[in-house]
């Protein structure tokens, strides 16, 4: 018996201390809440190859480098946009971020009626009226777009031997998803890109009207590959995932677009025109937990090494080095503030 | 004499009595469900007070055997789909433990999401969602397939703003009219369709399809012309914004603490639906469209013209899913994208087959299907269960009501058979 209510008095205390010690551990965590980022991609999803993937890998870096806890809900239509970003800063997040242009309104407007939490849109412009926690941040496409270019250029006439997936026809062409600033920067840097090197090339263009569609794409880069084209250019989000397809099947070379899309068929993609959004999400986040953040719009370039084209990979042997060396040529041009690059269809007399 | 005399007194005051409860019971019910679709909880309890009372009636002047027969009538309707969506969260609680989720934290979420913490977005899906369904329902009885009603939902929405941009009238003029013409033109765009089919047979899923593509594809077009600009504009797939006199009335206006988002377009839906199954039931037309839905050979002999009441529905139907489009860019957006990604037509097909086609039942279906949508997404984010289960739940829930058509189907075939065999 006697035995029994020691027992009974030694689970008990030891239960109290284990609850104690739990409270503190409680306590403790409380007193240095982790920082939470979180981002809401838009209907392209995570799996784009592009944007969406590029700010999650962003994400991901936040978490690794700064200890934070991160937060991806994928929005299935455009009329969650509104609801994800209210219910992630609800949550208790730091910092929202918006993927994508077509995000731009409900962003604007999660930050308007959140104004405690900081918001930050990818490929989204801040103005005059909008509210001081949202930032924009923006990338100069058009150099990558012209570096792209610059290699298209070169490639499909001057060294089309080096390989024999390009012909002798001069022509290269260009898929857009839908026809928004980034995306026709991105054009119109490769279009000057590829003519200040061959000014007689002659160079396709196709408007999808869809992030999302790749048999759209798919079809629209077979178009192209069978009016000449030996180099395919994509600037289409998951729509461009058909076009990479496209060229595969045809044995033509695609340019992929965002981030480096070498992965996604290494013996097609040539190179890609990205533009380093991780980094840029990352640089975001930093600026919120030095309390360092401001809003208004941030352009990234090539002088931040924000925008370029990304490694050869399995082309490294098949482009020369004349290639090359006009690519870092230009590309220091570029710092330099030596070229001069349209960013319109309308600059450009389209 | 007397006596008499005081009886029909007696019997015309209970009378009285009880149209008087009826009318206070239909307006608990309306005032309940204005307010629940408001967000506000406080109009559930209106709700249930008003069923109560109506029950209460029922069994006040008429006896047990009534209210028994009347519960069970309204039981009866609900037994098929309750079992429906019960197997369906089944199948989708073994499918997460396969797939290595905790099936009870995610429907926690998943219902805490769709009908608690964001039931106004649940409203918010639903609303557009209710307009078509019943486009697709309403042609259903007469025997037609819309599944076009993607496309009427484009021509509705272009209406709407082209109209909202126009009409400078005062707010209720300009919503009313935006309202009638807009539903008007969205009509028309099924007059091709209804009319190939009434004069050369031409199927109308094929016909009405190829419609909804060039609809959606003539939004850009529109776009492009009231304010998506590129040269000029930050936003070249989204149209300017609409001045406020063609706005729908938010809840927040009579309701404080309401979701800012969440406007009255819902209420329209839901008259739109009363008014759909008034149509059918109590009207010439809507007996006609369904005799001519249930078999056209009777119908024919019956002297129902077949030709007028396939053009009718398919009219109507127009009509419907372009209400759809207006009430989105009237009510939620006050603009116009050029893609939405929504997919109201096609989600109509599904809360119209869940519904059996039962205007009334729409209403339901499509909160169910809103609910499932944002609790999808609430789901999503707070427990890391992906999106995509809910619509494995969604697809199984429409199989199970597929199914009750291919039983159906089955009895009839035996029965076709047995009667052959006879003769």
């Amino acid at each position: 018996m006697k035995k029994g209510i020691r027992l009974a008095v030694l689970i008990i205390a030891a239960a109290m201390m284990l609850s104690v010690a739990s409270c503190k551990k409680e306590e403790k965590k409380a007193e240095e809440k982790k920082l939470l980022a979180s981002m809401a991609t838009d209907v392209g999803g995570l799996g784009d190859k592009s944007f969406n993937d590029g700010a999650n890998q962003g994400l991901e870096l936040v978490k690794e480098k700064l200890g934070a806890d991160v937060k991806v809900v994928e929005s299935k239509q455009q009329t969650d946009y509104v609801p994800n970003l209210i219910g992630l800063a609800e949550d208790g997040s730091d910092i929202v971020f918006a993927v994508g242009f077509l995000m731009e309104q409900a962003v604007k407007e999660a930050a308007k009626n959140n104004p405690d939490t900081k918001f930050a849109g990818i490929d989204i412009w801040a103005g005059d009226g909008d509210p001081s926690n949202f930032m924009g941040i923006l990338y100069k496409e058009h150099e990558s777009g012209y570096l792209a270019g610059v290699v298209a250029g070169m490639m499909t006439k001057e060294y089309a031997s080096a390989s024999p997936k390009f012909n002798d026809k001069n022509v290269v062409g260009v898929v857009l998803g839908m026809f928004i600033p980034p995306v026709e920067k991105f054009e119109v840097g490769f279009i000057q890109g590829v003519k200040s090197v061959n000014p007689d090339c002659k160079v396709l263009s196709v408007t999808t009207g869809s992030f999302v569609d790749q048999a759209k794409g798919k079809e629209a880069a077979l178009a192209m590959i069978e009016q000449g084209a030996d180099i395919v250019f994509q600037v289409a989000g998951l729509t461009g995932l058909g076009v990479i397809q496209a060229c595969k099947e045809k044995g033509v070379a695609a340019i992929g677009v965002d981030v480096d899309q070498s992965a996604v068929a290494p013996d097609t993609v040539l190179t890609s025109a990205v533009k380093q959004i991780p980094r840029t999400v990352y640089l975001a986040v930093e600026a919120v937990k030095n309390n360092t953040f401001t809003g208004g719009t941030k352009v990234y370039g090539i002088e931040d090494d924000a925008t370029g084209i990304s490694p050869f990979h399995e082309f490294e042997s098949v482009v020369p080095q004349a290639v090359k060396d006009k690519v870092a040529q230009v590309t220091a041009d570029m710092k330099a503030g030596k070229i001069k690059i349209e960013t319109t269809r309308a600059a450009l007399g389209m | 004499m007397t006596g008499n005399k005081t009886g029909t007194k007696v019997r015309s005051e209970r009378e009285h009595m009880k149209k008087a409860l009826d009318l206070i019971s239909v307006l608990l019910l309306a005032a309940g469900a204005v307010y629940y679709l408001g967000g506000s909880f406080s109009g559930l309890a209106a709700l249930s007070s008003g069923a109560a009372l109506y029950l209460f009636n029922i069994y006040y002047f008429q006896g047990k055997e009534k209210t028994l027969s009347a519960v069970k009538k309204y039981l009866s309707r609900l037994i098929v789909p309750l079992i429906g969506i019960a197997a369906a969260v089944v199948s989708g609680a073994v499918i997460m433990l396969l797939t290595g989720y905790d099936p009870i934290e995610s429907y926690t979420a998943l219902f805490y999401g769709g009908f608690v913490k964001n039931w106004y977005v649940a409203v918010l899906n639903a609303t557009p969602l209710i307009f078509t369904g019943l486009s697709i329902a309403f042609a259903f009885k007469a025997g037609l397939f819309n599944i076009g009603a993607e496309g009427q939902y484009y021509i509705g929405a272009m209406a709407g703003a082209w109209l909202g941009f126009k009409l400078e009238l005062p707010p209720l003029i300009a919503i009313i009219l935006v309202y009638a013409a807009g539903s008007f033109l969205a009509s028309l765009w099924n007059f091709i369709p209804a009319l190939l089919k009434v004069k050369t047979g031409a199927h109308e899923v094929i016909t009405t399809m190829m419609f909804a593509h060039i609809a959606r594809y003539l939004s850009p077009i529109f776009i492009r012309a009231f304010g998506g600009d590129p040269a000029t504009s930050t936003h070249p797939y989204v149209t300017w914004e609409l001045p406020e006199s063609s706005w729908l009335l938010s809840f927040k206006s009579f309701i404080p603490d309401a979701n800012y988002r969440l406007h009255t377009g819902i209420l329209i839906a839901v008259a739109a639906a009363f008014f759909v199954s008034y149509v059918l039931e109590n009207t010439k037309t809507g007996f006609e469209i369904k005799a001519v839905g249930f078999n056209k050979e009777a119908a024919r002999v019956q002297g129902i013209s077949v030709g007028k009441n396939i053009f009718i529905a398919m009219m109507f139907a127009g009509a419907l899913a372009g209400m759809a489009g207006i009430t989105q860019v009237l009510g939620l957006d006050h603009k116009l994208f050029e893609n939405l990604q929504a997919g109201y037509g096609w989600n109509g097909i599904s809360v119209a087959l869940l519904a059996s086609n039962n205007p009334v039942g729409v209403i339901f279906t499509s909160l169910l299907w809103g609910a499932l949508d944002a609790g999808g997404q609430y789901m999503a984010r707070t427990t890391h269960t992906p999106n995509s289960i809910v619509e494995i739940i969604k697809g199984i829930m429409l199989f199970l009501i597929v199914a009750k058509y291919i039983y159906i189907y089955a009895a009839r075939l035996i029965k076709k058979k047995k009667g052959g065999g006879s003769v």
